[in-house]
C-alpha cells in the first residue's frame, strides 16, 4: 500500500518538559554532589594549607626565638670569658684586659658588642642579705633597694677609644636602668640585661637601641676571682653593651618576608611598648596569625610577637584555588555534558513525538481515505518473523463483518481466519484467507454476497471485499428474466416451427392444413407480440422514459381512443364510460399511455365473459394531496386471488399460464413501468369469481395555453369517440 | 397400438404433437395438466408420456414424472420430458425425477418420432 506521509511539527506540551525535568533530577543529583565535593575539597585543602601555615609560623617563632638566646647566650659566654680573664690573672691590669679583648676580636664574632668593660665596686659594704637569690633568678628590685653607697666605677673599657678612656673612672650607678641591672646582678649573683636603653645614634639620624648585659664578679678570701660567690665578696662586674640592631641582625625578615616581629621588654613598670617593630608590612593589613614567644634574658622578661600576614601567593592559598578552580571547571564541564544530555534527549524525544505524530497522522489519513471506501479492507504487514499480523482494518470491514478493529488487529492471518469462519456460520460460506478472487457468502441478515481479493508485496498483504450482493441479485434477475424471456418465445415458437415442418414435408393431410396454418399464424402472432413488449420494456428500463415525448393531452381524449381501438368496429361496446365535462389535462406520451388504457381494458375484457359491462370512471381525485385524476376500470370477470394480484405487475406472471389467454405476461408490468414514470400510480383490487378493479391515479396539469393550431385541433378533439357510451 | 399419453398445456402444441404421433402410428391420449394426466394413467397404463414441464394447476411434469416412477404399475412407461427450458440443470433435473428422454421446445416433429420410436 501506498501511503503519503504527511509531516506536522512535533507537540511538545508542559506535561513533557515536567516530565522531561523529573528525569534530568540524577543528572543533577550528581552536579550538586560533585560542587559539594568541590567545597570539601577546598575547606580541605585549605585547612591543610592553614595548618601547614600555622606549622611553618610555629616553627618559625622557635627558631627565631632560639636564635635570639643563643645570641645572648654568645655575648653571655664573652662575658663569661672575660670573667676567666680575671679569675685568671688576678685583679687584671689594663693591657691584659686590652690584650684579652682584641684577641676576642668582637666586630667580627659577636656583631653589636659596642662595648665592653670592667667596673669595680666602690662602698657599700653592707651586705645584701635581706634578698636572698632565687632558684629563677631575682625579678626587679623595687626601687631605693641598693645598697646605699655603693659605686661601680669603670675600671677598663672596650675599645679603647677616646670616648671609652674618657670614661673610665665613671660611676655606673649613676644610670638608672644600668644601676639596676648592677643591683640585681649583685644580689642575684647571676647575669642581668638592662632595660632598653634609647640613645641618639652616633650618626644622630635615628634612634639608637642598646643593652647592657651585667655579670658579677667575686673575689674570694684568698685573692681569686669567680663568677659565684658571697653578696660582700662581690668585686665588680664585667659588662658587655650591645645594640638592637647587632642583636636582631640577619634574624628577623628584611622585608620580603610577610611576617612582623615586635618584640617588647614586659619587665619594665612602665612599658614603652615595643622596642622593635620590623615594619615589613604595612600597618593597615589585618595579622592572619599572630604568634607569641615568651624570652627570659638576664632577669628581664622579654614579649616577642610575631605577625604572619597573609601572602596571595602563599602556597595553601594557591593551592585551595587551583583545586576550586579545578572543582569549578569539572562541574561546569559536567553541567554542560548534563546540559547536551538533555538537549540531546529532547530532542530524541521531539523526533519520536513528530515521528508518532506521523503514524497517527498517517493512521488518521488512513482512515479518512479508507472510510469513504464502501470496501473493507485488512492490511496484514509481515513481522521479522514472517508471520503476517493485523495492522489495519477499515471503516467499511466494520460494517461488512461487524468486527471491531480492537477484536482483530495483532492477530496472525489464521487467527483472523477463525474469527471470520465464526460469522459463516452454518449457512454462510467462507472459504480461507488466500490468494485470487473468492466470492464468499455471510449469512446477515441481510445476507451478504462479498467478493474478496488479494494483493502482495514484499511487507503486505491486503485484502478487500467487496459487496457484490446487489451486482449478484441484479445479475441473478436479469439471468432470470433471460430464461424466462427464452421460455415465452420457445412455447409459440415451437407451434410455429412444428406445424412449419408438417406442413414442409407435406405430411399434413389437406382437411388438417388450414387449421395448422392458423396456428402457425396466430402463434407468429404472439411472438411478434411478445418481441414487441420485450423491446418496450428493454426501452423503458434502458431510457426510464427519456424518450417520452410529453405534450399536454385530456384524459378524455386519451380514455377514448383507447376505448376505440380495443373495439371491434360495429360491435356493440361493452365500455360503460363516466366523467366529467372539463378536459383533464396532463402532461405525457399519448401513444405509450394509450397502450396503458388498451392494456387494461383488453385485459378487462379478456379475462371476463362476452357481454358483461366493463366500466370505467374518470374524476378528479379529492383526496390527493396534488391535483390528480383517477381512472378506475372495472369488469365482472373471473378475478384473482390475493397472491396472484401481488404478483400481477411481474414480468411474465400470468394468473392462468394455460395459454387460453392470449399474452405473455409482460403487459402489466409495462404499463406499471409507464404509469410510474409519467408520476401516477397504478393499483389492483380484485376477488375471484367476483372481477376486477384496476385504480389508475395520473397527476394532472393546467390547460395549455391553446395557439392558433391547437385551437383548431380541439375543435375537433373533444368528441367522445363513436361508440362510447357516456352515462 | 402403442399407447402415448401426452401431458401439455398449450392447445396448439397438443394439436401439433397428436398430429405427428399419429402419423407415426400411435393411439395418442391427452391431457391439460398434471392431476387430469395421472387420473388418465391410473385408467390405463400408458407406453409412453409425453410430459411438458412448466404447467398451471400446481403441478409441473417433474411431479407427475415423480410420481409416475413411484408406482410400480407405470415401470414399464416411458417419460419423456418435453420443456422449453434447455439449461443443464433443467436437463437434469428431468433425468433426476425419472425421465427416459429430455426433449426441448421448440422441437422438431421428426425429432419427436425418432425419440418416441427409440423409446419404446
Amino acid at each position: 500500500m501506498e501511503v503519503i506521509e504527511h509531516h506536522r511539527p512535533a507537540e511538545v506540551d508542559s506535561s513533557d518538559s515536567t516530565r522531561r525535568a523529573g528525569r534530568s533530577l540524577p543528572a543533577n543529583l550528581i552536579l550538586l554532589c560533585s560542587l559539594v565535593l568541590t567545597l570539601a575539597a577546598w575547606w580541605a585543602v585549605n585547612s591543610y594549607a592553614g595548618r601547614e601555615t600555622r606549622r611553618n609560623a610555629e616553627q618559625r617563632a622557635d627558631e627565631l626565638h632560639a636564635k635570639l638566646l643563643h645570641r645572648i647566650g654568645g655575648y653571655e659566654q664573652l662575658l663569661r670569658s672575660s670573667l676567666a680573664l680575671v679569675a685568671a690573672t688576678g685583679e687584671p691590669d689594663v693591657d691584659a684586659w686590652s690584650r684579652h679583648v682584641q684577641s676576642l676580636q668582637i666586630g667580627e664574632y659577636q656583631p653589636g658588642i659596642h662595648t665592653l668593660g670592667l667596673a669595680h665596686r666602690v662602698g657599700g659594704g653592707e651586705p645584701a642579705g635581706q634578698v636572698s637569690p632565687g632558684a629563677d633568678g631575682a625579678k626587679v628590685l623595687p626601687p631605693g633597694s641598693a645598697a646605699p653607697g655603693m659605686r661601680a666605677q669603670v675600671a677598663y673599657l672596650a675599645p679603647a677609644d677616646r670616648r671609652h678612656r674618657q670614661a673610665i673612672g665613671d660611676d655606673l650607678t649613676g644610670d638608672h636602668a644600668l644601676n639596676d641591672a648592677l643591683e640585681r646582678s649583685r644580689l642575684t649573683g647571676r647575669i642581668a640585661l638592662t632595660a632598653p636603653q634609647r640613645h641618639p645614634s652616633a650618626g644622630g639620624a635615628d634612634e639608637q637601641i642598646s643593652f647592657m648585659l651585667v655579670i658579677p664578679i667575686y673575689r674570694e678570701s684568698e685573692g681569686t676571682f669567680s663568677s659565684f660567690g658571697h653578696a660582700d665578696r662581690l668585686w665588680g662586674w664585667a659588662f658587655a653593651g650591645f645594640d638592637l640592631g647587632g642583636l636582631i641582625s640577619g634574624l628577623v625578615g628584611d622585608g620580603r618576608d610577610s611576617v612582623d616581629v615586635l618584640i617588647e621588654d614586659t619587665s619594665a613598670t612602665a612599658a614603652g611598648g615595643a622596642f622593635l617593630h620590623s615594619h615589613n608590612v604595612a600597618h593597615d593589613r589585618p595579622a592572619a596569625l599572630t604568634l607569641e614567644r615568651r624570652l627570659d634574658l638576664g632577669g628581664r622578661e622579654w614579649q616577642m610577637q610575631l605577625r604572619f600576614h597573609d601572602s596571595p601567593f602563599a602556597i595553601g592559598t594557591v593551592l585551595s584555588a587551583v583545586v576550586t578552580v579545578a572543582g569549578l571547571a569539572i562541574n561546569l564541564m559536567l553541567w554542560k555534558t548534563i546540559q547536551q544530555q538533555a538537549h540531546r534527549r529532547k530532542e530524541a524525544e521531539a523526533r519520536v513525538e513528530a515521528s508518532q505524530a506521523q503514524v497517527r497522522s498517517r493512521n488518521q489519513w488512513l482512515d479518512a481515505v479508507s472510510g469513504l471506501s464502501p470496501d473493507g479492507a485488512l492490511v496484514f504487514e509481515s513481522d521479522a518473523k514472517g508471520l503476517y499480523r493485523l495492522v489495519f482494518t477499515n471503516p467499511a470491514f466494520s460494517h461488512l463483518f461487524g468486527l471491531r478493529p480492537a477484536d482483530l488487529l495483532g492477530l496472525s492471518e489464521p487467527a483472523v481466519d477463525e474469527w471470520l469462519e465464526g460469522l459463516a456460520g452454518v449457512d454462510g460460506s467462507m472459504p480461507p484467507l488466500g490468494p485470487g478472487e473468492v466470492v464468499l457468502e455471510l449469512p446477515g441478515p441481510p445476507l451478504r454476497v462479498l467478493q474478496r481479493n488479494r494483493r502482495e508485496d514484499a511487507q503486505q498483504r491486503v485484502y478487500y471485499f467487496r459487496d457484490i450482493t446487489h451486482e449478484s441479485e441484479v445479475d441473478r434477475l436479469k439471468s432470470e428474466f433471460i430464461t424466462t424471456a427464452a421460455h415465452e418465445l420457445r412455447t409459440p415458437l415451437a407451434s410455429v416451427y412444428g406445424f412449419s415442418e408438417l406442413m414442409v414435408n407435406q405430411l399434413i393431410p389437406m382437411a388438417k392444413r388450414e387449421q395448422a396454418i392458423e396456428v402457425v399464424y396466430r402463434q407468429a402472432g404472439v411472438l411478434k407480440h411478445l418481441v414487441d413488449e420485450l423491446m418496450d420494456l428493454a426501452r423503458l428500463d434502458a431510457r426510464a422514459g427519456k424518450d417520452f415525448i410529453r405534450e399536454p393531452h385530456t384524459l378524455q381524449d386519451l380514455l377514448g381512443t383507447a376505448i376505440e381501438s380495443v373495439t371491434a368496429p360495429g360491435a356493440e361496446t361493452r365500455i360503460r364510460l363516466s366523467g366529467p365535462d372539463d378536459p383533464l389535462w396532463m402532461l405525457g406520451d399519448a401513444t405509450k399511455l394509450r397502450q396503458v388504457l388498451v392494456n387494461i381494458l383488453s385485459n378487462a375484457f379478456k379475462y371476463s365473459a362476452q357481454g358483461t359491462p366493463v366500466g370505467v370512471v374518470l374524476r378528479r381525485d379529492p383526496a390527493s394531496p396534488h391535483v390528480g385524476a383517477l381512472i378506475e376500470v372495472s369488469d365482472q370477470g373471473i378475478g384473482m386471488t390475493r397472491e396472484q394480484c401481488d404478483h400481477a405487475f411481474e414480468r411474465f406472471y400470468r394468473a392462468d399460464p394455460s395459454g387460453h389467454v392470449l399474452g405473455a405476461g409482460l403487459g402489466l408490468a409495462i404499463s406499471r413501468e409507464i404509469v410510474e414514470l409519467h408520476g401516477g400510480r397504478i393499483h389492483l383490487d380484485s376477488e375471484p369469481g367476483v372481477g376486477t378493479t384496476v385504480r389508475l391515479w395520473m397527476p394532472l396539469c393546467d390547460a395549455p395555453v391553446p395557439t392558433a393550431r391547437e385551437g383548431a385541433a380541439e375543435a375537433v378533439s373533444p368528441e367522445p369517440a363513436a361508440g362510447v357510451v357516456t352515462s | 397400438m402403442k399407447q402415448i399419453l401426452v401431458v401439455e398445456d398449450q392447445a396448439d402444441i397438443r394439436d401439433l404433437i397428436r398430429m405427428t404421433l399419429e402419423m407415426g402410428g400411435y393411439d395418442v391420449r391427452e391431457a391439460g395438466d398434471g392431476p387430469t394426466a395421472l387420473v388418465l394413467a391410473d385408467k390405463q397404463a400408458p407406453d409412453l408420456m409425453l410430459l411438458d414441464v412448466m404447467m398451471p394447476g400446481g403441478m409441473t411434469g417433474l411431479d407427475v414424472c415423480r410420481r409416475i416412477r413411484s408406482q410400480s404399475k407405470f415401470r414399464k412407461t416411458r417419460v419423456v420430458m418435453l420443456s422449453a427450458r434447455d439449461q443443464p440443470a433443467d436437463r437434469r433435473a428431468g433425468k433426476d425425477a425419472g425421465a427416459d428422454e429430455y426433449l426441448t421446445k421448440p422441437f422438431s416433429p421428426r425429432e419427436l418420432l425418432q425419440v418416441v420410436g427409440r423409446s419404446l
